[in-house]
């Protein structure tokens, strides 16, 4: 640990694990407990299709909320200053856009026709049960271990600073139990935990948060500073693109917007969700109480990433001399903040809180999708229940063993794919989606060439953005152009869908049919 | 205010209560039964 307290190290050291660990074996015991009610592939991939109003709340915050929410977010605040702020709005707000213009229809169509993943949409909707499931699953499952690799990434972060142990060691612990209790419990488990650790994180942010701004000398002192270093960091938006960390510019705000309310809102781990509600009369103040509870938390987070560069320009803080430093900006200003080194272990279980209840969700999507879409739909059709269930467990397990392979020996190209996932989440995703719930003329064919198209431009545009020159907004919107264009020309060159299937599947321009 | 520029302030302050606004009224109009 990087301060130095030396007189209380070992007892505190001794009381981080003891802290530590009682939440690791907590997440254990929900894990094993939850295990009981797993008695069908129902209960593993849906929990039933049983979630209530405030376990589904949280369990949408806590998979949108995933390890960059308190490092990135921070970390951005730090280098951008307010013109990063709208990520705090987007963000929260794809939960709304999930539940409002998927959600409704989604879980409506879902409770009649029997689905478990979003996958069981695009085959009923398109009238392909083989191809477009086996293309948005594959799509899907590698998104989703690109996405994975991240999150252990960011628990190895926390538990190396907190323990000072090797980075396979923090990725092993953290692996074993998060691959227990998600193995063990299914999404029972993923929601019952993300409601304890949905909780862990908000109490734990509304404590440390003001710590940390008061520490640096409250907010009007630490605008000041921000105004000081670079008068645009107070600005809502950079007028241009004069310095690498002035990206946030009108423009790339527009791009920005999109990606984060609408890519993040139809990545495969964050829709299959909406499918696992109790009754869709919660749909009703969802929208309006995520945004409210976890905007609440960002912003407090983006306020301690400027406090934190304001505590390093008055000479408070220093930041460690290693790339992208300014993802420890917040857990080095609550060290500072807090002095106790007593505290730092409850601080490490909500970093490790908003990071787990991501991975287990992920790792959950990544066994279901191969379990349920691929092997019982595509190929063996005429598989037991049992046998399913027991692949998607073994495929939940397999999920992390290839990760934890990446994130220990991280290839060159592993943060490069990292920062793509949501990107190509928005382009592979987001039209076949939109039009398969609104267009009555999108078709099989236009679905089919729209994910090919958005997956394969993603990568171009990807590619060019960070390698080659910088574009104006961000890479994901011309390759989600790409596959509109895509969805638009080959539906109108294809035949349509059956009418009964389109009835079937509420397809139309409306949210609720009157 | 809080030592941000005024078009800082309208700005944020009015996308959120303009979402918050959004948000309640789908709340309001929402029909539970379908």
């Amino acid at each position: 640990m990087g301060l130095e307290v030396q007189g209380g190290l070992l007892m505190a050291d001794l009381l981080d694990i003891i802290i530590v660990g009682i939440y690791l074996c907590a997440l254990l015991g929900i894990g094993i407990i939850a295990s009981k009610k797993i008695k069908n592939c129902d209960d593993f991939i849906c929990a039933g299709k049983s979630l209530g109003f405030w376990l589904f709340t949280v369990l949408m915050i806590g998979t949108v909320c995933s390890g960059m929410s308190l490092l990135g977010v921070s970390g951005f605040g730090y280098l951008s200053g307010w013109p990063g702020i709208w990520e705090q709005i987007f963000v929260p707000l794809a939960i709304s856009f999930c539940v409002i213009f998927f959600g409704v229809k989604l879980q409506h169509v879902g409770r009649s026709a029997g689905y478990m993943t979003v996958q069981d949409y695009f085959a009923h909707r398109f009238q392909s049960p083989r191809t477009l499931r086996g293309l948005s699953s594959v799509a899907g499952i590698i998104v989703s271990l690109i996405y994975l690799a991240g999150q252990y990434t960011a628990i190895s972060i926390v538990l190396m600073w907190l323990f000072e142990i090797p980075h396979w060691m923090a990725l092993l612990i953290a692996a074993v139990i998060v691959t227990a209790y998600t193995t063990l419990g299914g999404l029972y488990a993923v929601a019952w935990t993300s409601l304890f650790q949905g909780l862990l994180l908000l109490i734990g942010v509304l404590i440390m948060a003001p710590l940390v701004i008061m520490s640096a000398g409250g907010i009007t002192h630490v605008n000041e500073v921000l105004a000081g270093i670079d008068p645009n960091l107070v600005q809502p938006a950079f007028p241009a693109s004069y310095a690498a960390y002035a990206f946030c510019t009108p423009e790339f705000l527009f791009s920005f917007a999109i990606l984060l309310m609408i890519g993040l809102s139809c990545a495969p781990h964050v829709i299959n969700n909406v499918l696992a509600v109790k009754e869709c009369r919660y749909f009703k103040w969802v929208p309006l109480v995520s945004f409210l509870v976890y905007g609440l938390v960002m912003f407090l987070i983006k306020f301690s990433g400027f406090a934190g560069r304001a505590m390093v320009a008055d000479g408070l803080l220093s930041l460690p001399d290693v790339a992208n430093a300014q993802d420890f900006v917040f857990v080095y200003a609550v060290q500072y903040a807090t002095q106790s080194v007593y505290l730092w272990g409850i601080f490490a279980v909500i970093i490790l809180a908003a990071v787990m209840s991501t991975t287990d969700r992920l790792m959950l999507t990544v066994g279901s999708m191969f379990g349920w879409d691929i092997y019982r739909n595509v190929l063996k059709p005429k598989a037991k229940d049992s046998d399913v269930l027991k692949i998607s467990r073994i495929t939940t397990v397999v999920a992390a063993v290839i990760t934890l392979l990446f994130a220990i020996n991280p290839p060159d190209i592993l943060a490069f794919l990292i920062w793509m996932g949501i990107g190509v989440m928005l382009s592979t995703f987001a039209v076949p989606l939109l039009a398969g719930l609104y267009w009555r003329g999108a078709t099989r064919e236009g679905a089919i060439a729209s994910m090919a198209a958005g997956l394969v431009a993603s990568g171009v545009f990807g590619y060019y953005y960070q390698f080659v020159a910088k574009l104006p907004m961000h890479f994901s919107i011309y390759a989600v152009t790409c596959s509109f264009v895509a969805m638009v020309a080959v539906s109108l060159l294809t035949a349509r869908n059956d009418a009964t299937v389109l009835d079937e599947t509420m397809t139309g321009w409306y949210i609720q049919p009157k | 205010m809080f030592g941000l520029p005024d078009i800082t302030i309208f700005t944020v302050s009015s996308a959120v209560a303009l979402i918050v606004v959004l948000l309640a009224l789908w709340a309001l109009r929402y029909r539970e039964v379908f």
